[in-house]
């Protein structure tokens, strides 16, 4: 008896054995056969694509803005000339409709408020922070809004690419810098309200701020007047 | 011996979760980077070509202005900008997105960035024209303020645009309908084309 329970123990023994010299040899002949991969090197290859694509659209980028802003400057001179010899009745009605649409330069007391993500290890803006953060201050009556130079309108796409933000095809990266003009305690409860992630913003009052004008309108392409031949009153 | 078996049994379990484990989070973190910098990419190349469709609307503006066609050109700008002011009502082909119930303002904020970024030219929420002196949502009790507007449900927000592109974009999966009847599974949302909409 004792030798039949010692044989079959033997067994036992054996087959387990066998079972798990099977396991190690097969993982032995995958790891032989597969190619060496470093514990980061699927990490860094990533990381390598997206900063070299993120560089290549950063300068196409930057020379585009350098070209538009050139022609965006001759274009402004050239009205101003063709406004000066247009009639007053023209020029009247360009000046209010410009103020109408708000799209002329704002000057007036206001709020600046600087934000400077990601630093010490803390979160990072994202459009769709910023996009809270405009929201609030139209509610609270901004006449004007403009972030790191570019005016911000409110039809305006707000988004996210990498590790900056688009305002409508402008590129603009941190530390980001809004400016408001309007009431500045309304302001400034629309930045408490704007409710952003635990990333520190500093807001202070300005007695004097001047907003650019809009660098151009959204092209209506799709949009036309119910009644163009309507005379204006403003 | 018996002990011998079991420690090697022991060991050859764990490296084989180990193995498993670490080859399960190398997968993941392959697919998720590379869906992220796909959608990036994109952002850029869109507003690359933004920037160069400006430009070149910029360049044929100044070729009109130094032509004969200056007059035809201040015409337009005052077109331009008798739309842009809101002060007369304008038509042309868009989307109606309609939204039953009650929801947070976030989510119309939502919604009007995926318009906007669409080529959303006009939008009115209700009948009333989204521009920058109304701009601004927040939720109040049975609604949403505008600036200074109460917005009581069902919410239409009327757009003049490019419609298949509108409805595309707000329709597609991962868009707003997508995501906002995800977390209010009972809401009902109808995105409508239309050949001519009026928006006063």
């Amino acid at each position: 008896m004792n030798s039949i329970s010692q044989f079959k123990d033997y067994r036992l023994q054996a087959s387990v054995f066998l079972v798990v010299g099977i396991i190690i040899g097969t993982l032995l002949a995958i790891q032989i056969r597969s190619d060496t991969v470093t514990s980061n090197e699927g990490i860094s290859n990533t990381i390598r694509i997206e900063n070299d694509l993120l560089r290549s659209f950063t300068q196409e980028h930057q020379v585009l803005t350098l070209q538009l802003e050139e022609l965006q400057r001759k274009r402004k001179e050239l009205e101003a000339i063709t406004e000066r010899n247009s009639s007053k009745k023209v020029q009247s009605q360009l000046k209010l409709l410009r103020q109408s649409a708000h799209v002329q330069s704002i000057e007036g007391a206001g709020i600046r408020i600087t934000i400077e993500d990601g630093v010490a290890g803390g979160l990072y803006l994202t459009a769709a922070d910023m996009r809270d953060m405009v929201n609030a201050l139209f509610l609270q009556g901004a006449q004007g809004i403009v972030v790191n130079g570019t005016r911000v309108s409110a039809l305006m796409p707000i988004r996210d690419a990498f590790d900056t933000i688009f305002f409508g095809n402008r590129q603009v990266s941190s530390p980001f810098v809004i400016e408001a003009v309007g009431n500045y305690e309304a302001l400034l409860y629309g930045v408490r309200e704007a409710k952003l992630k635990k990333i520190k913003i500093y807001a202070e009052r300005v007695d004097q701020l001047t907003l650019a004008s809009y660098d151009a309108l959204i092209p209506f392409t799709d949009t036309k007047l119910l009644a163009p031949d309507t005379p204006l009153s403003l | 011996m018996k002990k011998i078996l079991t420690v090697v049994i022991v060991i050859t379990c764990a490296l084989l979760v180990v193995q498993s484990r670490s080859y399960s989070a190398a997968k993941k973190n392959g697919t998720v980077t590379s869906k992220n910098i796909l959608s990036e990419v994109s952002v850029f190349q869109l507003a690359n070509q933004e920037t160069r469709n400006a430009v070149l609307k910029e360049q044929k503006k100044i070729d009109e202005l130094s032509s004969q066609l200056a007059s035809e050109s201040v015409a337009k700008e005052i077109a331009t900008l008798r739309i842009a002011a809101g002060l007369e009502a304008v038509t042309g082909e868009g989307i109606e997105v309609t939204i039953d119930k009650s929801v947070p303002a976030f989510w119309i904020v939502d919604l009007l960035a995926q318009l906007t970024s669409s080529g959303a030219e006009v939008i009115a929420i209700n009948g009333n024209r989204y521009l920058d002196r109304t701009a601004g949502l927040r939720d109040v009790s049975g609604g949403l303020l505008m600036r200074s507007v109460f917005l009581r449900p069902p919410y239409t927000v009327t757009v003049i645009g490019p419609q298949v592109e509108l409805r595309n974009t707000v329709s597609q999966t991962g868009g707003f309908v997508d995501r906002i009847k995800k977390t209010i599974p009972d809401l009902r949302v109808i995105v409508a084309q239309r050949e001519s909409i009026v928006i006063r």
